[in-house]
C-alpha cells in the first residue's frame, strides 16, 4: 500500500513538473529620449550614457536612496575608523570584494583600479572630467585586491568621485597597451563587470543587453534589458499607451498630465542635487547692486512655479544645496513672494517709475534685463515666460533670448549675459566647481569663497558641513543666483515593476534586483 | 572644381558659425572643469584658427577620411552609413507614395468633369499642402497606433522579432504615407493643371476626331506630355524630401540621417554634420544627373539636340 502511495506521489510530482509552464524570457524595456554615444566609461558626461553603462559596469561604491555609500566592487566603505582613510585624509586603502569578474571571466583586480586612474588622468585623452582623480599622486597595489591611493593633499571628495554616476572601473587586461583609447572599438562593444552584457546595438534604434549569470551579487531577475531610443514625445506617448515600455527616464514635465492618466504606470521622482536656477551676472552694471538681485527674487512666486510648471515634484528653497543633501543649510535668509518688498528694494536702489510708467528707470535708462534660455524645450520656456511676467509686474522688462544648448555655456562663460535660466548641481561630495571654477555668475565675495577653499582641506565631515552651511548662508544674503527649486527628474515606471529605487547618482544601480 | 571648393568653404563655415563646440556640450556638467574642457579642444584641434581646421578637414576629406565622430568615437563615415539605409527606404517609399497617389488623383481630377471630384481634389490639395508632417505624424500615431493598434509605435522593425519583409513594410507604411502625403497634393495639382492645359491642344483634338473619348485622348496622348516636366520637378524636390524626412524620422523614431543630423547639430558633432550634408549633396547631384538622363530617354528630342 505504501509502495502504491509512493508511486502515486512520484507520478503526481512528475506530472506537476511536466505541466508547470516554462517561465517566459523576461525582458525589461527602458525608453531613452536620447541615444548614448559611447559606453566607454569616463568619455561621456551624458547622464543617459551613465545609466546605460550602469548595466554593464560596476563602480567601487554605489549610493543608496538615503545618500549612504554602499560597497559595490569594494568590500567595504573606507572610513578613518576602519583604517581605510588615513587621519590626514591623504591615503585611502581600498579592499576589493572577492568575486567580481569581467564578462570574459577574468577577475577584477586592484590593477584595474590603478589603470582606470591612469586613463582618467591621461592628458592625451579627451576626458571631460578629471576632478579628484587628477589629485591622486599614486596608486599602489600590494596585492590583487588591495589598492592604496595617495593624494598630494587632504582629499575629502574621493568617495563621492568613486561613486559618481560614471566612475566605473575599466578592464586593464583588455585595454592596456591600446594606442588610442579615444577611438577604441570598446566604445561600442564594451566588456564590463556588471549585471548585464551588451549583446546588440542598432544605431538610432535600440541597445540589447543579456544577463550576466556570473554576476557577483547573483544573476539578475530579468533575462535581458532593451534600451529603446524614442526621441519624439508623440512616439513616447504611443509606446506608453500601448504598454510597450517598463520604464521611461527623463520625461518632460509637460507630459505630467498624460502620465497621470496612465493606469498601468506610476510616476517616480528621480532625485538629483541640482537646482533650477537663474544665474545673475554680478558684474553687470544693473545687477551688481544686491538690492536689485534681492528684488528680483522677491518678485517671483516660486511656490506657484514649482507647483504648476515644475510639476509639484519639489518645494522652492533658498539654499545652494537642496534639502536632500547632507550639507544642506536650513537657516538661510528666505525670500518669500512679496512684490511690494521687491518694489521697495528697487526704489531704494534708484530704479523708479517716473510718472507711474510701466518700466522703471534710473538716470533715463530703462530697467531691462536679458534672460537667456536654452531653446527647444517647452517646459523651460514656460518657466522663463512666467519669470518674465513676474518681473514685468514690478517694472522690470525682461527680454528672453533663446540659444541652443551648445551655445549656452560659452555665452555664460564669456560673460556676455545678464541672466540665464538652467540647472546646476553638486554631487554627493561637492567640489564647488560653479563657485571656485567656472563662476559664471561672477560672484566676488572672497570671504564666502574662502569658506569653500577651507572646505576642500577639512577631513572631518561635520566640520565640512558647517563650512558648507556658512557658505550657503552668505550666498542667500548676496543672491548671486536665484534658486527656483530643486530639480528632480521625472521617470515613468510600470506599476508591476518592483525594486526601482532611483538615487542621485543612478536610476539603474540596483537593476539586478528588479523583478516584475 | 573651384565651385566645389567654394561649396566646401561655405559648408564648413556655416557649420562652425554658431557659438560653442563639441567640448562645450560637456561644460555644463558640474564635474567638468574648464581646464579639462580646454584640453579636449586642444586634443581635437578645435583651438586652432578656423582656416587651419578647414584645411586639415578638406585635406583628409580628399583622402577619404571624414574624421571621427566626437560623440560616437568612431569614423563619421561609419556613423552616416549606418543611418543611410533607413533614410533611403523612407524617402524612396515616400516618393513612391507621392507619385502614385499624386499622379493618380491628378489624372482623375484632370479627366473628370464632375464638380464633386473637382471639389474633393481641391480639399485634398489644400490639406496636403498646409498640414505639416510633425502634426499629421502625431495624429497618425495617436489614431492608428495608440487607439486602433493597426501600426507599430515607430522604429524600423520589431525589437527581438524576426526581421521579415512584412515586418519591415508594417513599420515603413505610416512614416512613408505621412512623408509622401506632402507631395501628393503638389504633384496632383501639377498633373491636373497639365492635363487641363493640353486638353484643347491640336494633338488631343486630333485624337478625339479619330473617335477617342476625352478621357482616353487625355490619358493616351496628353499624359505623357504632362509627365515629362514632372521628372524635372521630382529632381528639384529631393532636398525638400530629405529635410522633411528629418521631422518624420523624429516623430516615428526612424533611425535615419535626418535624425542623425538633428542630433549632431545639437552636440556640434562637426564631422558627422559635414558628412551628412555631403551625403545629402551627393544625393541631390545624383538625382539631378539621373533626371537629365531620364529626360533623354523619355523625350528623344532632348537626346538628339
Amino acid at each position: 500500500m505504501t509502495s502504491i502511495r509512493r508511486q502515486f506521489a512520484t507520478l503526481l510530482a512528475v506530472l506537476a513538473v511536466a505541466i508547470t509552464p516554462i517561465a517566459a524570457a523576461q525582458t525589461l524595456t527602458i525608453l531613452f529620449p536620447q541615444e548614448p554615444g559611447s559606453l566607454f566609461p569616463h568619455f561621456d558626461l551624458l547622464s543617459l550614457a551613465h545609466e546605460a553603462q550602469d548595466l554593464v559596469f560596476d563602480r567601487l561604491f554605489a549610493v543608496d536612496e538615503q545618500g549612504a555609500y554602499l560597497p559595490e566592487l569594494a568590500a567595504e566603505v573606507p572610513t578613518v575608523a576602519n583604517g581605510g582613510i588615513s587621519a590626514d585624509g591623504r591615503v585611502y586603502t581600498i579592499r576589493l570584494r572577492d568575486g567580481p569578474a569581467w564578462h570574459d571571466g577574468t577577475p577584477v583586480t586592484a590593477a584595474d583600479l590603478a589603470f582606470t586612474w591612469r586613463v582618467i588622468t591621461d592628458p592625451d585623452l579627451p576626458i571631460p572630467t578629471r576632478t579628484v582623480w587628477r589629485d591622486i599622486v599614486s596608486i599602489e597595489t600590494p596585492d590583487e585586491r588591495t589598492a592604496v591611493i595617495t593624494f598630494g593633499d587632504t582629499n575629502v571628495s574621493f568617495l563621492g568621485a568613486a561613486s559618481f554616476a560614471g566612475a566605473f572601473v575599466l578592464p586593464s587586461h583588455l585595454l592596456e597597451g591600446i594606442d588610442d583609447l579615444a577611438s577604441a572599438p570598446f566604445h561600442r562593444a564594451p566588456i564590463g563587470n556588471g549585471a548585464f552584457r551588451l549583446a546588440e546595438w542598432q544605431a538610432g534604434s535600440f541597445l540589447r543587453f543579456e544577463r550576466n549569470d556570473a554576476y557577483w551579487a547573483g544573476p539578475a531577475h530579468f533575462d535581458s534589458v532593451v534600451i529603446r531610443i524614442v526621441p519624439g514625445s508623440e512616439a513616447q506617448r504611443t509606446v506608453l499607451s500601448r504598454g510597450e515600455a517598463d520604464l521611461v527616464l527623463q520625461v518632460a514635465l509637460t507630459e505630467l498630465p498624460f502620465v497621470d492618466g496612465l493606469a498601468a504606470y506610476r510616476r517616480a521622482s528621480v532625485p538629483t542635487f541640482a537646482n533650477w536656477q537663474l544665474w545673475l551676472n554680478n558684474e553687470d552694471p544693473t545687477l551688481a547692486d544686491a538690492r536689485v538681485r534681492q528684488a528680483l527674487v522677491h518678485a517671483i512666486d516660486r511656490e506657484l512655479i514649482a507647483e504648476t510648471l515644475l510639476g509639484g515634484l519639489s518645494r522652492p528653497d533658498d539654499a545652494v544645496l537642496p534639502v536632500s543633501h547632507w550639507a544642506h543649510a536650513d537657516d538661510v535668509r528666505r525670500y518669500p513672494f512679496d512684490a511690494a518688498e521687491a518694489e521697495r528694494l528697487l526704489d531704494a536702489a534708484g530704479w523708479v517709475r517716473p510718472g507711474g510708467s510701466a518700466i522703471r528707470e534710473r538716470a533715463g535708462q530703462p530697467l531691462r534685463i536679458e534672460l537667456i534660455n536654452i531653446a527647444g524645450q517647452a517646459d523651460r520656456l514656460q518657466v522663463v515666460q512666467a519669470v518674465q511676467a513676474f518681473w514685468r509686474a514690478i517694472g522690470v522688462q525682461a527680454e528672453i533670448r533663446e540659444v541652443d544648448a551648445a551655445s549656452f555655456v560659452p555665452t555664460l562663460g564669456g560673460g556676455d549675459f545678464q541672466s540665464a535660466y538652467g540647472f546646476f548641481g553638486e554631487g554627493q561630495e561637492p567640489v564647488w566647481n560653479l563657485w571656485l571654477g567656472t563662476n559664471w555668475q561672477r560672484y566676488g565675495n572672497q570671504e564666502a569663497l574662502d569658506l569653500l577653499r577651507a572646505y576642500g582641506v577639512t577631513v572631518e565631515r561635520e566640520a565640512r558641513r558647517e563650512l558648507a552651511v556658512a557658505f550657503q548662508r552668505q550666498v542667500a544674503e548676496d543672491v548671486p543666483v536665484i534658486i527656483l527649486a530643486p530639480r528632480p527628474l521625472l521617470a515613468v515606471v510600470r506599476a508591476d515593476i518592483q525594486g526601482f529605487a532611483p538615487t542621485t547618482t543612478s536610476s539603474l544601480w540596483n537593476v539586478h534586483a528588479w523583478r516584475r | 572644381m573651384p565651385r566645389l571648393a567654394l561649396i566646401s568653404v561655405l559648408l564648413f563655415g556655416v557649420v562652425h558659425l554658431p557659438k560653442g563646440g563639441p567640448a562645450d556640450v560637456y561644460a555644463a556638467d558640474p564635474s567638468a572643469t574648464p581646464e579639462a574642457i580646454e584640453r579636449m579642444k586642444e586634443i581635437w584641434g578645435l583651438d586652432q584658427p578656423l582656416h587651419v581646421q578647414y584645411l586639415r578637414w578638406v585635406t583628409r576629406l580628399v583622402q577619404g577620411d571624414w574624421g571621427r565622430s566626437y560623440v560616437e568615437r568612431r569614423p563619421a563615415i561609419e556613423v552616416v552609413a549606418d543611418r543611410l539605409g533607413p533614410t533611403l527606404r523612407l524617402t524612396g517609399a515616400a516618393l513612391l507614395v507621392g507619385l502614385m497617389a499624386g499622379v493618380g488623383l491628378g489624372v482623375l481630377a484632370g479627366v473628370s468633369r464632375s464638380p464633386g471630384v473637382q471639389h474633393a481634389v481641391r480639399v485634398i490639395a489644400v490639406l496636403g499642402m498646409s498640414v505639416p508632417t510633425f502634426w499629421s505624424g502625431a495624429i497618425v500615431l495617436l489614431v492608428f497606433s495608440s487607439y486602433l493598434r493597426w501600426i507599430p509605435a515607430g522604429g524600423v522593425g520589431t525589437i527581438g522579432g524576426e526581421a521579415t519583409l512584412l515586418d519591415a513594410l508594417w513599420h515603413l507604411a505610416a512614416p512613408a504615407l505621412v512623408l509622401g502625403s506632402v507631395y501628393v497634393a503638389q504633384w496632383m495639382r501639377y498633373v491636373q493643371a497639365g492635363l487641363e492645359s493640353v486638353a484643347d491642344d491640336d494633338f488631343v483634338r486630333t485624337a478625339r476626331a479619330k473617335g477617342l473619348s476625352r478621357a482616353r485622348a487625355l490619358l493616351r496622348h496628353g499624359l505623357p506630355n504632362v509627365l515629362l516636366p514632372l521628372v524635372t520637378v521630382l529632381g528639384l524636390e529631393l532636398p525638400r524630401l530629405l529635410s522633411g524626412a528629418m521631422v518624420t524620422e523624429v516623430v516615428f523614431s526612424w533611425p535615419g540621417i535626418g535624425r542623425l543630423l538633428h542630433g549632431s547639430l545639437v552636440t556640434r558633432d562637426y564631422p558627422v554634420v559635414l558628412g551628412t550634408l555631403i551625403v545629402a549633396g551627393v544625393a541631390v547631384l545624383i538625382v539631378n544627373l539621373a533626371t537629365d538622363l531620364l529626360y533623354g530617354v523619355l523625350d528623344p528630342r532632348v537626346r538628339y539636340a
